[in-house]
């Protein structure tokens, strides 16, 4: 079996090897070894013959208080503790002290990474996960009568607990704040932000913001800082410290949850008037404006304050059809202009961070770039741009006579619609059948770029050149090029002008071209004529939900009851 | 062990230990040792066991500044607390770790820093503890200690002792012979500032390979390590390696020149694996630069990106052409595996032999049925390695099938 192992990677023969055995491994390699004395007897022993093995003792895992009896690898022990200690915790029973240090002495016993310094710390991990209130408080009144101080890590978590259990009264949560802040002059990240979570619970939430910005120090804040703070804001009344926090959250590309959204529609429930629609309207600006979607509960939530019995609102949950119509009110949805100003300023970032970027030598050349720039201004605008290469190899790596044929039918589609096209390639092109390039040069201009340049690149500054009407044809999702812009609100028009802009290509063979036009709406919140909102939404909600190249499929519409018919 | 075996061995003794510095290790946790804590069962390690004046050179790592201070304090906070949680974490930091570590911006990059040095450690006691166990058993059996240095058969051998300095200055003497007529090669390290310090770690051992596989080969090169300077990671790592790279009687030519300054343009090709044309004939009077970069974060093409700058012909090696490239690990070939290969090429100018040296594990392998015996066989590509009787096996088929 070894001989026949070793042929395989390293990491696939200890995956094999493991399974078979629990001790201690004498793994046979032939000579095809990669460790670094290898590498230093290469040259000398390259004379040797083939099948020279070198018997290597495999090196246990590396804790500190195995003794060497225990061969089982570090995971599975940490198996071993945590179910000991799940099942205590899972009961839900408050523990006294000697109880507790029975529960210890198993766990000690274990001879595992586990000592006296860390298990209160991991216990009250697990009482957050099992979400065990009572476990964890008996857990620190257990300490305090032995007469031991918890250390800050026991404390801080016992904090996160009382706010995921919303238990544990403002006096005590006040204290143990107060002690955390005395022992430690500056807190770490992680201390900080359970302490925000004790404090939200608390009349005194508002330090949770001078703790937010000594997070800053030393890392950048994870989104429950910021969610919980944002929530106790909407809960105070203080809306506008929430909204800051909330456009301080997307500057670090970290999402709003579920319960800061439910807040802010609580508060609007409880606020009468005109004022409370104008709120709302905020939130649904708010979604709009960022391109982002609530999950359903949210939606759940914000229909419930819609068909409030004083207003004439009502709420349905739909699809909308490829078209554009919404099935539930019939209203056709509309797409988000872009401005000038907003193209324009993408258009320059986009020349000046992703063709040029660092270093204009990554992508193209210098001179190869004024070459394109003095063809543009000489022949431009278009109506289509269309991605050469990427259109001929659509169907595989073809030869040329076959990817050729391919681009031709593509210009013929567009030839016979009397459109103005430009067709982007590389220098290699000028070598493929002259047929079909004479037709494509007769119909279209031509720009080929150098073998070593990039033609993505250049495509897109074509179309952007050519004016906000441009169409570009490509299969290409042009995700790293997105990433190339520095700013998330250059980002976002981006995606948006790609949406509207890009036509798929399906399929171009034999003459038959399939192109999918790009949507005719905008996928996300908006407002239609009339009192109607449409609101997409996820089933669930996600941290960071992936690029959506597709439309989504579940929307929300909300309109004034007497519209409907 | 055979003498070319010993002399493996030897290398790597001379690299690592004979004129290594041992740096001082400095504790940083005095009293804190976890047997010690594993007896005082019901101690509690408080917050702030490690003072900010505890770390050894405390001003040259923040040079007065406060915010540095705070973050420092801050740093030590979240160590104590990983530890509270039961995450890995080090005991003992060197003055060179701290300074890394206030360097690291994010906690992800510290957390996983912390885990490297732990392992460190780990390693360390584990080799010691073992090392004990084994003294303990070897005196169980009272064997009779042997002088390290003496050979078997009641001390005599019938080989010639060749000792360490004889076979130093052997090679040494080659790869002069080898500046003042061979072929010269040069590496490029002027791309420090696009690697991160692990890669910059893994650069230097890499360049401490491809020194000592030209040393080692029946023709060397002559070596040149151009934009080096002595302040980048990657060359003080390498400085740290080998002890004496930048005397001038080192046979290796470590410069901050350009190689356009020692060359002349004509004769320099820069080998680049983002260009397209292949380098099907070696040139025995070109002069080939390799670019020393490790770019497992960085995916751009900087050496093509030079290269055009300064104007200079372009080659990659003829990889696809020759071998059949698997799944497993990147295109992407050490420094060390690329000097192999340009030293055997030059050598034999056969590709097939030269390619000799990409590890196997890139290389697609066929497994094939063999369907009488029922049983797996493994049946290598054609350019790898085969032994004679596989050969012979090949050849009786095909004149069988005839």
């Amino acid at each position: 079996m070894a001989r026949r192992v070793s042929s395989l990677c390293k990491a696939t023969q200890w995956s094999i090897l493991k399974n078979f055995v629990s001790g201690p491994v004498t793994v046979v390699y032939s000579q095809q070894l990669y460790h670094t004395q290898r590498k230093l007897l290469t040259a000398s022993t390259s004379r040797l013959p083939f099948f020279t093995c070198y018997r290597y003792q495999h090196q246990q895992s590396r804790d500190s208080d195995e003794s060497d009896d225990n061969d089982v690898p570090r995971v599975q022990r940490m198996k071993e503790h945590e179910s000991i200690l799940r099942d205590v915790i899972a009961r839900g029973e408050p523990l006294s002290k000697d109880e507790w240090n029975k529960v210890k002495q198993e766990v000690f016993n274990l001879n595992s990474f586990v000592n006296a310094e860390n298990i209160d710390a991991i216990i009250m991990g697990l009482c957050i996960g099992e979400k065990q209130f009572a476990v964890g408080s008996s857990l620190l009144d257990s300490l305090r009568e032995s007469g031991i101080s918890p250390n800050t890590a026991t404390l801080a978590r016992f904090l996160k607990l009382c706010y995921d259990c919303k238990a544990g009264d403002e006096e005590s949560v006040l204290e143990i704040c107060n002690e955390i802040r005395n022992r430690c002059p500056v807190l770490d990240a992680s201390t900080a932000d359970n302490v925000i979570h004790g404090l939200a619970l608390t009349s005194r939430w508002q330090e949770g913001l001078e703790l937010l910005s000594e997070i800053r120090l030393s890392a950048v804040p994870i989104s429950a800082s910021f969610n919980v703070l944002a929530e106790a804001a909407f809960k105070n009344g203080e809306l506008k410290l929430g909204w800051e926090l909330m456009e301080q959250m997307l500057q670090l590309e970290r999402r709003p949850t579920p319960p800061v959204y439910k807040a802010w529609i609580d508060q609007c429930m409880r606020t009468k008037g005109s004022e409370a629609s104008v709120m709302i309207g905020q939130l649904l600006d708010f979604w709009a404006d960022h391109d982002l979607r609530p999950s359903l509960d949210v939606a759940e939530h914000l229909r419930s304050w819609f068909e409030h019995d004083k207003y004439s609102w009502e709420g349905c949950f739909t699809t909308i059809s490829p078209r554009g119509s919404c099935q539930n009110c019939r209203t056709v949805l509309r797409k988000r202009k872009i401005t000038t100003a907003e193209f324009e300023a993408m258009r320059k970032e986009f020349f000046e961070q992703v063709i040029v970027g660092s270093n204009v030598f990554l992508k193209s050349n210098p001179e190869e770039l004024e070459t394109f720039q003095q063809f543009l201004s000489r022949t431009a605008p278009y109506d289509v741009v269309i991605d050469g290469l990427n259109i001929a190899y659509s169907s595989g790596r073809l030869r040329p006579q076959q990817a050729v044929k391919a681009l031709e039918s593509v210009v013929q589609h567009f030839a016979t619609r009397k459109k103005r096209m430009l067709v982007l390639g590389r220098r290699h092109m000028q070598n493929w059948p002259q047929k079909e390039m004479n037709y494509i040069h007769e119909h279209a201009f031509v720009f080929l770029a150098q073998n070593l340049s990039q033609d993505d690149p250049f495509l897109l500054y074509a179309a952007m050149y050519s004016g906000p009407f441009t169409q570009f044809v490509s299969r290409d999702l042009m995700r790293s090029h997105v990433y190339l812009l520095k700013d998330s609100s250059l980002r976002r028009i981006f995606r948006r002008w790609q949406q509207q802009r890009q036509l798929q290509l399906i399929r171009a063979i034999s003459g038959h071209v399939t192109i999918m036009p790009p949507l005719s709406y905008n996928p996300s919140v908006q407002q239609g004529p009339g009192a109607v909102w449409h609101v997409p939404y996820d089933t669930e909600f996600k941290v960071q939900p992936k690029q959506m190249f597709e439309p989504p499929r579940h929307w929300l519409c909300l309109r004034e009851a007497s519209q409907c018919s | 062990m055979n003498s070319a075996v010993r002399a493996g061995f030897l290398f790597r003794r001379l690299h690592r230990c004979v004129f290594r510095q041992i740096e001082r290790r400095v504790l940083a946790l005095p009293l804190l040792n976890f047997h010690t804590l594993l007896i005082q069962r019901d101690c509690h390690a408080s917050v702030g066991n490690l003072e900010i004046t505890d770390i050894p050179d405390i001003k040259d790592l923040t040079q007065g500044d406060p915010t540095l201070e705070k973050k420092l304090k801050v740093i030590i906070l979240e160590m104590d607390i990983w530890r509270q949680e039961g995450e890995r974490v080090p005991t003992q930091l060197k003055p060179a770790d701290w300074k890394e570590l206030i360097s690291l911006e994010s906690r992800s990059a510290r957390k996983k820093y912390l885990l490297f040095i732990w392992k460190k450690e780990m390693t360390k006691s584990n080799e010691k503890r073992k090392k004990e166990l084994k003294r303990i058993d070897r005196e169980k059996l009272d064997i009779p200690v042997r002088d390290r240095d003496a050979y078997g058969l009641g001390g005599n051998t019938i080989f010639m002792r060749i000792r360490e300095s004889t076979m130093t200055n052997y090679l040494n003497g080659k790869l002069i012979e080898a500046m003042q007529f061979g072929q010269e090669l040069v590496v490029d390290c002027g791309y420090d500032q696009y690697m991160t310090r692990r890669e910059a770690k893994n650069c230097a051992k890499q360049l401490m390979l491809l020194f000592s596989d030209n040393r080692m080969h029946i023709n060397p090169f002559n070596l040149y390590f151009c934009n080096a300077r002595k302040e980048s990671e990657s060359i003080k790592e390498f400085g740290k390696l080998l002890c004496i790279p930048f005397e001038p009687h080192f046979p290796l030519n470590i410069t901050e020149k350009s190689y356009l300054d020692l060359f002349p343009k004509q004769n320099l090709v820069y080998l680049t694996p983002h260009c397209r044309e292949e380098l099907l004939h070696y040139d025995h009077n070109a002069v080939y630069i390799i670019g020393a970069m490790v770019d497992k974060v960085h995916n751009e093409p900087l050496s093509l990106a030079r290269a055009k700058e300064q104007g200079l012909k372009m080659a990659k090696l003829p990889l696809d052409r020759y071998l059949s490239w698997g799944s497993g690990s990147g295109k992407s070939l050490t420094l060390n595996q690329m000097i192999m290969i340009l030293l055997d090429l030059k050598l034999s100018g056969d590709w097939s032999k030269a390619l000799k040296h990409v590890p196997s594990r890139k290389i697609m392998k066929v497994y094939q049925v063999d369907s009488s015996a029922k049983q797996f066989k493994l049946n290598k590509s054609k350019d790898e390695k085969s032994s004679p009787k596989d050969f012979y096996n090949q050849l009786l088929l095909k004149k069988m099938k005839k």
